[in-house]
């Protein structure tokens, strides 16, 4: 009953909800921001491009009603142009909100080849693009390897691309440069592949974008994509996609374009700042927005995240040491463990408690032989954990681990009390033996750590908190369940008496 | 490999049955008390009439630990040991030498023998934040045992459900397990046939002795005594952990609530179906 209704209550909503599309895809949502800094008098003229909206990707202009500032559509781009008279310093920027998803396109195989020499020639080859050129006509044709289908052939194509070294420049790279240098950033790259798909006589273009993560940055990225079918399927032979993209990829434009192009004697600077925004595509199913709640009154997601999976991830617990046999330090202990690595970032957290480890077997020895008494010990232990944990924690974040904003009062807490534990087994049973439960804690802590870590999985229980029923439902019922546990059936694994082991 | 994981599930007895099965049906949780403070389980078993090592002292407290020790230093032999220790650990066993204390065969201060005893005392060694310490009478082993291995002090573990045992093993200490018998710290677990008192098992690790075939000294007064505690006590699934002394015969050393799966392994046999059959009879 405790399982069965939550779970249906969910399945109903889930189902009668006609709103979202899938709730489990990876959507991302940010704000981006074009920021444009002009140092100077005279007038000025810059021309951009704004991202579109496709299948994979939707956006909205938050600023409105600028002075000097046009859009018109351009192609199948949307431009974008700031004009005015500069005095002093000057700037301009424009906010956007860009929901992305990755997508992927599956190539039928049977589509054949059929590279049509008339397109190679219909489109007029550019300086940086220069698919006509012999060296590139022959490279595309030696690529071929008798192909009869298309699949194939862009698969030829685009491994050659991948394979080519990465250069990190912004240095303008045509096709024809990439291939006699056999080096180049992203432009190249995909000036090299759009090349060899049209001297393949394969409809091919350059797009431009940004790749979206929570940073401020001045580097834009360029792909390529192939009209496959009607549709134009994307291709990075630079990140290696291969007829797919990642979600965080912001389309911009299409064609061998500069996204920014400017006019004037300002001295000029430009920045993307790029913010990632909290994205819950399962809001459409909530009755009660439990987010917009706790965004309001200022509770810290956190401590959301740490409520509403404690009892999935407690859960996790319970099944590793009642159905496998693994034991733990402490119950909740491995979740707790998995909500500091949250904080700290996983291999933080893990080289963190490493060191902890190592360090309380190195020092118990000599203090159980010095006859330090039981809680004086512990205090030292601890001493010697905080001290270790602060100066791993600068050189890790110096070396950019971790978060540099990260909460580290709970991981401390968390990291001490695994400490405690530690010694305390150390001290009862041994190094070894202490160390063998430490790692079967880690063990259960890294399954407790993928669930307490997916933003999905908060999502989905932050909508669906009735669910939470289910895990106490599946809890009694482990609580009733007598079967052996998957480890003691090694531990029973011997011959029975009527095969008796006599003395020798 | 499906036959033999058909087997052992058929047979063997594993902790999340023993538990629910077990454990929880027949040992109400205010009656743990009874079994985990062994001054509680000494007090009962002297209340009915059942030997236990004599007691030398109880230190209940830090400040207590000078004059307790002041009381029982003259005793040749004595073991320390926590009143709520679990598997065994925290066990000291000590003797006397011209004024010169030993343990395990080392010289040990007066300072550590505190030492220990404060550390016992502040729970290190027991479920709890503190605990007594518990000085008494050091089992000298029934020379049945010094054939077999010299060191240390052997004891059996009875197994009873409703009053009645229903398995047994000897325990021997080795070499490894510092004169402690508990199978936790590397002490050798002997199944006993429950009729006879003769043990299956091949040979000390240690020493060779064959043991095979024996019967134990007073095994049919170990059975009775193994009854007697599990009736003296309010809990219905014990383990019962008896010592035999050269004089005083079979002792109680203490009681267990939640008795190790391990007994299975020791006599080659699983506890399922022993266990099944008595617990519907009752």
């Amino acid at each position: 009953m405790l399982i069965a209704v939550p779970i249906l209550l969910v399945l109903l909503r889930y189902q009668t909800n006609e709103l979202a599309s899938n709730p489990w895809e990876e959507v991302e949502k940010h704000s981006v921001e074009y920021h444009f800094d002009l140092h100077g008098s005279g007038s000025f003229q810059i021309s951009s491009f704004l991202p579109g909206n496709s299948t994979r990707q939707r956006v909205s202009i938050m600023t409105t009603g600028q002075e000097g500032r046009s859009e018109h559509l351009d192609g199948d781009n949307h431009r974008i142009e700031w004009r005015g008279e500069a005095e002093g310093e000057t700037s301009l920027s424009i906010t956007l909100e860009c929901i992305t998803e990755p997508i992927r396109f599956s190539i039928d195989p049977e589509i054949a080849f059929d590279g049509s020499p008339d397109l190679a020639k219909g489109i007029a080859p550019t300086d940086l693009i220069q698919h006509q050129n012999a060296e590139i006509s022959t490279l595309a044709n030696s690529l071929l390897y008798g192909n009869d289908k298309l699949l194939p052939v862009l698969e030829n194509v685009y491994h050659y691309v991948k394979e080519i070294p990465q250069k990190k420049t912004s240095e303008l790279t045509s096709a024809l440069m990439t291939l006699r240098n056999n080096e180049a950033s992203c432009n190249g790259k995909s000036r090299l592949f759009v090349a060899l798909c049209r001297a393949l006589g394969i409809e091919a273009r350059m797009v431009g974008g940004l790749i979206l993560e929570n940073t401020e940055k001045r580097t834009s990225h360029a792909w390529a994509e192939v009209k496959i079918a009607g549709e134009w399927v994307p291709f990075d032979p630079y990140n290696g996609h291969f007829a797919t993209l990642p979600p965080h990829y912001l389309k911009i434009y299409s064609g061998d374009h500069f996204l920014i192009v400017r006019k004037g004697n300002q001295a000029f600077d430009y920045r993307y700042e790029i913010k990632r925004l909290e994205t819950d595509h399962f809001g459409n199913y909530a009755l009660f927005n439990l987010k917009a709640f706790i965004t309001q009154h200022r509770i810290p997601v956190e401590l959301l995240r740490a409520l509403l999976l404690l009892p999935l991830g407690a859960l996790v617990v319970a099944l590793f040491k009642n159905i496998i046999g693994l034991k733990s330090f402490g119950v909740f202990l491995p979740v707790l463990i998995a909500l500091a690595f949250v904080e700290t970032g996983f291999i933080m957290g893990l080289t963190l408690f490493t060191i902890m480890v190592v360090l309380i077997g190195l020092i118990s020895g000599p203090l159980n032989r010095w006859g330090i008494q039981h809680t004086p010990k512990v205090v030292v232990m601890l001493t010697a954990v905080v001290f270790t944990s602060l100066v791993s924690m600068l050189l890790l974040s110096r070396f950019g681990f971790g978060k540099s904003d990260m909460a580290l009062f709970f991981p401390i807490i968390v990291l001490t009390l695994t400490a405690e534990r530690f010694a305390q087994k150390a001290d009862e049973e041994g190094i070894q033996e202490a160390a063998k439960l430490y790692l079967q804690t880690l063990m259960i802590t890294v399954f407790c750590f993928l669930i307490v870590a997916s933003q999905a999985m908060l999502h989905f229980i932050s909508t669906f908190p009735e669910i939470l029923l289910a895990i106490a439902g599946i809890a009694l019922l482990l609580g009733k369940w007598i079967g052996l546990r998957v480890l003691e059936y090694n531990r029973f694994n011997f011959n029975l008496p009527n095969t008796p082991k006599h003395a020798q | 490999m499906l036959n033999k994981i058909k087997r052992i599930h058929r047979n063997f007895l594993g902790i999340n049955q023993r538990n629910i099965d077990f454990i929880y049906p027949n040992n109400a949780r205010q009656h743990y008390r009874l079994a985990d403070d062994k001054v509680q389980s000494k007090e009962l078993l002297q209340k009915h009439g059942i030997r236990t090592p004599a007691t030398y002292g109880i230190i209940k407290s830090i400040g207590q630990i000078e004059q307790v020790w002041g009381r029982v230093r003259h005793h040749e032999k004595l073991v320390i040991k926590p009143a709520s220790g679990r598997g065994g650990s925290g066990i000291m066993i000590l003797k006397q030498e011209n004024g010169i204390w030993f343990n395990a065969g080392k010289e040990i201060s007066p300072d550590m023998i505190f030492s220990h005893i404060a550390n016992t005392a502040f729970g290190l060694y027991s479920f709890a934040d503190e605990d007594q310490v518990i000085i008494e009478q050091c089992i000298i082993p029934h020379q049945f045992f010094a054939k077999i291995y010299p060191t240390g002090v052997p004891d059996i573990r009875v197994i009873t459900l409703h009053n009645s045992p229903v398995m047994a093993m000897l325990r021997l200490p080795t070499a490894q397990s510092g004169g402690k018998a508990n199978l936790h710290q590397g002490g050798l677990g002997v199944g006993i046939d429950m009729d006879d008192g003769k043990r299956y098992l091949s040979n000390h690790p240690d020493s060779g002795s064959a043991i095979l075939g024996k019967t134990l000294p007073h095994w049919n007064a170990i059975k009775e005594m193994a009854a007697n505690t599990a009736k003296a006590f309010p809990l219905k699934y014990l383990g019962v952990d008896l010592v035999i002394d050269q004089q005083l015969g079979p002792e109680v050393i203490e009681v267990n609530v939640r008795p190790g799966l391990g007994i299975q392994m020791a006599n080659r046999k699983g506890l399922k179906n022993i266990l099944n059959t008595k617990n519907t009879a009752a």
